[in-house]
């Protein structure tokens, strides 16, 4: 093994630009799509201006409430320098906050709380605006329900004393645990999914579509090696052929998983994203043996490389891995064949996997042939 | 000391080789010769073991190719007729990549001297830049490394300048005679074949040997 990785080491010194590129090329690739798609998103949100005459609880967490919802892009703001930004068109509408907005909502007062502005070219207004509504809505419905309880403590002679605080606190608790927007349904035996991660492409769908590309143009040297008369000379060497691109193998592979393990430090620490370590060594094994047993179908490097970008441009389509289509909801057969499965699903025995190991199976009892 | 027996082979309905015997005893140069599709490489193939014969039986030093395939292959060495070399590398680093790869472990200094005894002096140059004589000094050189008892060499000299030529077939000629090598030569050019070679076996539609020490020198010719 010691010689062979010597071997090795000495094709990739020859051709460590190209061998660098594509160990890094998924990597880099994610990082720079997601980034990109990150800041697509947010010039794609609505820009909304928030002027907040008073700091309270209260008009600090309606102002969460604004920002947490995924369309838009609020910013606090004067009054004037709001209303000038939305002259310019440059909000997409003004939400001015007024002083007394606490007391009102917890006494249930709900005429002239907020003043809102919008342009001729507003239109994101109405949306806004009904958010805003429903939570000032949610709010004094609180506190109405807190005076009611204490109300109702009273008349019948209750011994708790509740403090109104205490009350919409519990009410928040409640509010929270069974929070129905939040709460993914499924049907019967199928398991729930969550939908918590608001990128616009998947980091993992996006790798596993890069690793897959950057996997098969790798294998490349068996296509190279397989043809080349240098090899002829393995059938009076101590190594078979078989042996020999069995070996090499593993070492790519090996150098892959390498290079996957860095990948997933990084994306954890820039995009706070984890994958599973085994589902990551059982697409890393099946993907490499696959790119393997493929490139013994060649003989023309460009008919290769022609053959793996067409089908990675397939499987991205089909499997919905970087961006949900139509076509991934209309082909629900070709999971059982995605090369992806493992790595996004764990899904790893199924049509995909059987034929990988079934390909290898024949491909090490086939019998070895050389042309001189 | 090699031993064809009644060898023969066939692609489908076509006969390429027909009952073929014949000998070669250490230190002995063969020539082979014949038209093109004769089966000259096919014989040579045979003899390297990359092609299994249609019938016949073929030993090496009394080892049989159809028992101890591996074995058998340890004593052979074949230069293909096309450049069997890695062209992005070195002539050092072509020497030493099938150095790793082979049976026999010989250090830095042994794989520079088994090129200088070519004439091949360009260590440190790449493949793709060298001559085409010294590709093919390079080509024989690689097979040589783990020292085979049988050097099968299928148009060694092809596209090689006549300077090159004569330091190839001089090395051989020594190769075979100092160290008791068999060695199985085709080749186009009779002139180099007759000055190499001990026998020629001419294969093809009617085939014959001479003995060229005889015709040109002591032995009687065997035809």
């Amino acid at each position: 093994m010691k010689q062979m990785i010597a071997t090795r080491l000495m094709r990739w010194k020859k051709q460590w630009v190209s061998l660098l590129f594509w160990l890094l090329f998924p990597l880099i690739a994610t990082i720079c799509v997601t980034m990109a798609a990150g800041t697509l998103q947010d010039d794609a949100k609505v820009p909304v201006g928030v002027v907040l005459e008073e700091q309270t609880e209260a008009t600090e967490e309606l102002v969460q409430e604004i920002k947490s919802a995924p369309f838009i892009r609020m910013t606090l703001l004067s009054e004037d320098e709001a209303l000038y930004d939305l002259e310019k068109h440059e909000l997409d509408s003004v939400f001015v906050i007024h002083e007394g907005f606490a007391q009102n909502v917890q006494q249930d007062n709900r005429n002239r709380l907020i003043t809102s502005y919008r342009s001729d070219l507003s239109f994101a207004y109405s949306p806004v605006k009904e958010m805003i509504i429903s939570y000032v809505q949610q709010e004094t419905g609180r506190s109405k329900t807190a005076f009611i309880v204490q109300e109702l403590d009273q008349r019948y002679n209750g011994q708790e004393n509740w403090a109104f605080e205490e009350i919409v606190t519990k009410s928040k608790a409640i509010q929270q645990n069974e929070n129905l927007l939040e709460t993914d349904l499924s049907f019967h035996d199928t398991s729930a999914t969550t939908t918590d991660n608001p990128r616009l492409f998947p980091v993992w769908g996006l790798w596993g579509v890069f690793s897959l590309l950057a996997t098969l143009l790798l294998f490349d040297w068996v296509v190279k090696e397989k043809r080349s008369k240098a090899l002829l000379r393995l059938a009076f060497s101590r190594w078979s052929k078989t042996s020999y691109l069995l070996y090499n193998f593993v070492l790519y592979t090996v150098v892959l998983f390498l290079a996957d393990l860095i990948t997933v430090s990084i994306v954890y620490v820039m995009f706070e994203e984890w994958v599973s370590l085994v589902h990551l060594v059982i697409y890393r094994l099946f993907i490499s043996a696959a790119a393997f047993l493929f490139a013994h179908l060649f003989r023309s490097t460009f008919i290769y490389y022609t053959v793996s970008f067409a089908l990675v441009l397939i499987v991205t389509i089909v499997s919905g891995a970087a961006l949900p289509t139509e076509a991934s909801s209309r082909l629900a057969w070709f999971d059982s064949v995605n090369p992806l499965a493992p790595l996004l699903s764990g899904d790893y025995i199924n049509l995909w996997s059987i034929a990988v190991v079934l390909a290898a199976v024949l491909w090490l009892i086939r019998k070895e042939h050389y042309h001189a | 000391m090699l031993e064809v027996q009644a060898l023969s082979k066939a692609y489908g309905k076509k006969q390429i080789l027909k009952n073929l015997s014949f000998s070669v005893k250490p230190g002995e140069v063969i020539g082979l010769v014949g038209e093109n599709g004769a089966g000259k490489s096919t014989l040579l193939q045979i003899l390297a073991t990359l092609s299994n014969p249609t019938a016949g039986t073929v030993m090496l030093n009394g080892e049989s190719y159809q028992v101890n395939l591996k074995k058998t292959r340890r004593q052979i060495g074949f230069v293909p007729q096309d450049i069997a070399l890695w062209d992005e590398f070195t002539v050092k680093e072509n020497m030493i990549f099938f150095e790793k790869l082979s049976w026999k472990h010989k250090n830095g200094d042994e794989l520079r001297k088994l090129c200088y005894d070519m004439k091949l002096s360009k260590w440190n140059e790449s493949v793709k830049k060298l001559s085409g004589g010294m590709k093919r000094k390079l080509n024989i050189a690689v097979t040589l490394i783990h020292e085979p008892n049988l050097l099968l060499l299928d148009e060694p000299t092809a596209g090689v300048d006549l300077k090159s030529r004569k330091e190839i077939g001089a090395y051989l000629s020594n190769l075979a005679k100092s160290r008791g090598k068999m060695i199985l030569y085709t080749s186009h050019d009779m002139d180099e074949i007759m000055q190499l070679c001990d026998r020629i076996y001419c294969i093809g539609e009617d085939p014959f040997y001479y003995d060229v020490l005889q015709k040109y020198g002591e032995r009687p010719v065997q035809l």
